[in-house]
């Protein structure tokens, strides 16, 4: 009798642990930066689909090009056109994991420096990336922000000569996640 | 001689005038109003969705950047800040469908619960888990 009270109990446990393991979102922000003396140029993406495992540590992204909202209407044409091509390439992906996700304690209010690393799908072509970024418990949900750098170049996106100077070589991501459980 | 290189100038510098306002035009040209459009299709969420789990590639084809007004039942509804409204609509019960944001203001004072009947008119940007539009308006 007391050894199948334990094993319910231990079983529950088991339950409620593994149900808080893992988190959506299918609104998460990412928006990018382009600097140049000639033109500041920004988009958002609010549309962002993530999914984020914090027993194991791994988090996947996935976004639609499409879904990049630019102030200029030409801007955003030529983003989907002629530069990210959208139509061939519809969606942006990353795969990867968060490192030392074991050591991570999430149970205070605070934000945690994470190292994330893994493989970013751009047009069709996947490049290893690696950056910091910050993880933090709220009463909403669980918050995750990161800043890094793509180069277009990386991914093979042709930049015309005739605008060369008005989009940066380098192009800072900003990523800001709110997570919540994925009620199984 | 002296009228006729007059003549030229003026006519130049017309020419290259209109090219600069229309580069101009071109630059600062608003983002198209497609609640003012008349949609490319007319379909229900959940078939939307299913187009796209059966052949995504011809899905993309046939629906990307396209106008398209949906109408389905709200299965999902969340908000963040009380100022952005995500909604998802299917069959009731059914997995999948067609998911889009909304401003406080695009909802003109009406709210709206899951079990809702809800057509929504937007372009289509692709599929994630569920099929997306952007640029939403609410269509009573």
């Amino acid at each position: 009798m007391k050894l199948k009270i334990v094993i319910i109990a231990l079983i529950s446990t088991l339950v409620t642990v593994s149900a808080q393991d893992k988190y959506l979102t299918k609104t998460g922000y990412i928006w990018f930066y382009s600097h140049t003396p000639m033109e500041d140029i920004k988009a958002h993406n609010k549309q962002v689909v993530s999914v984020l495992n914090l027993k194991t540590g791994e988090i996947a992204f996935t976004l639609l090009m499409k879904s990049f909202e630019f102030k200029k209407a030409l801007m955003q044409e030529h983003f989907n056109e002629n530069y990210v091509e959208s139509d061939q390439f519809p969606k942006a992906k990353f795969k990867g994991t968060i490192q030392n996700i074991e050591s991570i304690d999430l149970a205070t209010n605070k934000n945690v420096d994470v190292k994330v690393s893994g493989e970013l799908t751009i047009h069709g072509v996947t490049q290893k990336i690696e950056t910091t970024g910050t993880l933090s418990k709220t009463n909403d949900g669980i918050k995750g922000t990161a800043k890094f750098i793509v180069k277009p170049a990386d991914y093979d996106i042709e930049i015309p000569k005739v605008v060369q100077n008005n989009i940066a070589k380098e192009i800072e991501v900003n990523v800001d996640m709110l997570y919540k459980p994925l009620s199984n | 001689m002296k009228k006729k290189l007059i003549k030229y100038l003026v006519i130049v510098s017309f020419v290259f005038l209109v090219a600069i306002i229309l580069g101009i035009y071109l630059y600062n040209k608003p983002h198209e109003n497609i609640s003012n459009k008349s949609p490319d299709y007319v379909i229900n969420a959940l078939e939307l969705y299913n187009e796209f789990e059966t052949n995504e590639e011809a899905a993309n084809q046939k629906y990307l950047d396209r106008i398209l007004q949906v109408s389905g039942t709200i299965t999902d509804i969340t908000n963040e800040n009380d100022q952005t409204f995500t909604f998802v609509l299917s069959d009731p019960g059914k997995f999948g469908g067609v998911s889009f944001s909304i401003n406080k203001e695009a909802l003109n004072g009406n709210s709206y619960d899951k079990g809702d009947l809800l057509s929504v008119k937007g372009k289509c940007t692709g599929m994630l888990m569920e099929v997306v539009l952007t640029n939403c308006s609410i269509i009573d």
